[in-house]
């Protein structure tokens, strides 16, 4: 069997509930590309949805895990 | 230990604390060391692949400063005469900064020196050219659509690891005693690893990256590679200090580690990382792990939880910041990218900011979770990587009945703690006859201290050691 490698232990239930399992990652690519006004050549298209689908993939366990809302982002910035 | 000292031109270079010595009592004069490196060089790299630019010019000007001020007296530095290269992502004054990219190569040349060059520099060292790396650090392999592939001096149909692979095979194969590199993700750890160096990812923000190529800002460190842990830390107290050019480099002042390297390790607390660090790795990989644990004595095992989610979101802020970083080029010149990264970088491009914002989150949440292990333990181990260097071509990695993709399994231990800016140093295991394997050693922020502590103890009592010098490593 192939492994998701990145995604190996993660909790199915949670993941499944996080993002739309009629997602479409060729449409979202397209409109979000072109909000951005980044021209993906054709040649490149196919290549970069199956890349946004796994990094969709690698981002479920991440948004599917309840953190407090205490918890804020780790940056700082210094006036 | 002592060290014997060799001027031949044929054998790796000595150590860089050899060397320095040798130039502080006029053994041999820094223009000699600079020649014998150049001509070693230029005999050997059309195979290892490691250089993409000389700066010999530069190289023979500050070797002859240095015999001036030895001649007058004067100090010449702690490393004074010790050749390095960089990873091509660091300035040097009147090069163009590569990264790695094809479409870097229209840039000017940087007008001064990275900070950490700088602070070289003024110890006595002396650089001598840049080193090939996966375009923009985007990678764990250094096969370079534009600048070709480095492979590894022990074996050269295997990989030498990325992205810093030039600088973790120049160290290896005896080009320079020292290199420095960059690791985001585990660019300085899995090379050294696969290659079999020591590699230093310092705390985050402990080094100045000033005039380093940056790839994800929030990940991103620089750190030296080296033949030893007396010329690692050599380099790592070289650089250290405050530096206003980098946002991120921190005000605390150095805190030296040579001093310390030999006050040994009784009142260390070690444990081995279990659950996510302690699965999905070769049998090589395990027998160096535990010949570590056993010569540590180690017991005692410690977790961190939702390690597969530190390194999911790891990725994703990689990804987010790496392509916001080159949005613009992705825009102007998608075709102009290394084939290996331009669609992921387009699809990074692409990531929903909220997935971003709890990825960074998570952060901090892991962060929190690492801390409450450092109450208990002050240097964790575990693996640098789950197996010794894969042929050129392979793509998957066969453990335990599981099929891996190959490439992003390499970062599979070094990822989740660059995630939150743990310093580690990866000591290599190089059995004989067999290839190298490193094992991660892993302190509470600014503690590096510690972990040269037992790097130093580790190579004392011959449990690890570098392969530079090995009969394997390929002749020229």
């Amino acid at each position: 069997m192939t492994s998701p490698d990145i995604l190996s232990t993660d909790t199915a239930s949670n993941a499944e509930a996080s993002i739309p399992a009629n997602f479409d990652a060729a449409i979202y690519v397209e409109q979000t590309a072109a909000l951005l006004d980044l021209s993906i050549p054709p040649t490149l298209r196919e290549g970069v949805v199956i890349n946004f689908e796994h990094i969709k993939d690698i981002a479920q366990p991440v948004i599917a895990f309840s953190l407090p809302e205490t918890i804020e982002s780790a940056a700082t910035f210094e006036p | 230990m002592s060290e014997r000292y060799s001027t031949t031109a044929a054998g790796p270079i000595p150590s860089a604390a050899a060397i320095a010595q040798a130039v502080r009592t006029q053994s041999e004069s820094a223009a000699s060391v600079i020649d014998r490196t150049l001509a070693t060089i230029a005999s050997r790299d059309s195979q290892l692949n490691c250089f993409t630019a000389l700066t010999a010019e530069r190289a023979r000007q500050k070797a002859v400063q240095i015999g001036k001020a030895i001649a007058q007296g004067k100090e010449p530095g702690l490393l004074a005469g010790v050749p390095f290269a960089v990873k091509n992502l660091f300035d040097i004054a009147g090069v163009t900064t590569l990264a790695g990219a094809k479409i870097n190569q229209d840039n000017p040349p940087a007008a001064q020196d990275a900070t950490v060059i700088t602070r070289l520099g003024q110890a006595g060292a002396i650089l001598v050219g840049a080193l090939n790396m996966d375009e923009y650090a985007y990678g764990f392999v250094t096969i370079n659509e534009h600048f070709g592939t480095t492979p590894n001096p022990n074996d050269p149909t295997r990989i030498s690891g990325g992205s810093s692979g030039g600088s973790a095979a120049a160290v290896a194969a005896g080009l320079v005693p020292f290199a420095l590199g960059s690791d985001t993700n585990g660019s300085i750890r899995v090379p050294a690893s696969l290659c079999g160096v020591y590699g230093l990812k310092p705390t985050y923000g402990r080094l100045s990256r000033a005039g380093a190529w940056l790839f994800s800002p929030s990940l991103d460190h620089v750190g030296p590679l080296a033949g030893s842990v007396r010329d690692l830390a050599l380099v790592y107290d070289t650089m250290q200090g405050p530096d206003e050019r980098d946002p991120v480099c921190t005000e605390r002042p150095p805190e030296f580690v040579i001093p310390r390297l030999e006050i040994g390790i009784d009142d260390l607390r070690i444990a081995r990382l279990g659950g996510h660090f302690d699965r999905g790795m070769e049998p090589a990989v395990r027998a160096g792990l535990m010949q570590v644990a056993s010569a540590l004595k180690v017991t005692e095992m410690a977790e961190l939880p939702e390690t597969h989610r530190a390194r999911a979101a790891a990725y994703l802020i990689t990804a987010c910041e790496g392509s916001q970083l080159h949005l613009e080029r992705l825009k102007q010149r998608p075709m102009d990218f290394d084939k290996a990264t331009r669609e992921r970088f387009l699809a990074g491009a692409l990531i929903p900011n909220s997935w971003y914002v709890q990825a960074q989150r998570l952060r901090r949440w892991y962060r929190d979770r690492a801390r409450q292990l450092f109450q208990a333990y002050d240097v964790l181990i575990a693996p640098t990587t789950p197996c010794v260097a894969p042929p050129l071509d392979q793509t998957t990695l066969e453990i335990d009945g599981e099929i891996y993709p190959l490439r992003p399994h390499l970062g599979f231990y070094t990822q989740p703690l660059s995630f939150i800016g743990l310093p580690v140093v990866s000591v290599p295991i190089h059995p004989p006859g067999q290839l190298p394997v490193g094992v991660q050693l892993i302190a509470a922020p600014y503690q590096e201290a510690k972990l040269f502590r037992i790097a130093s103890f580790l190579e004392y009592q011959g449990v690890i050691g570098s392969a530079v010098g090995s009969k394997r490593v390929i002749d020229g």
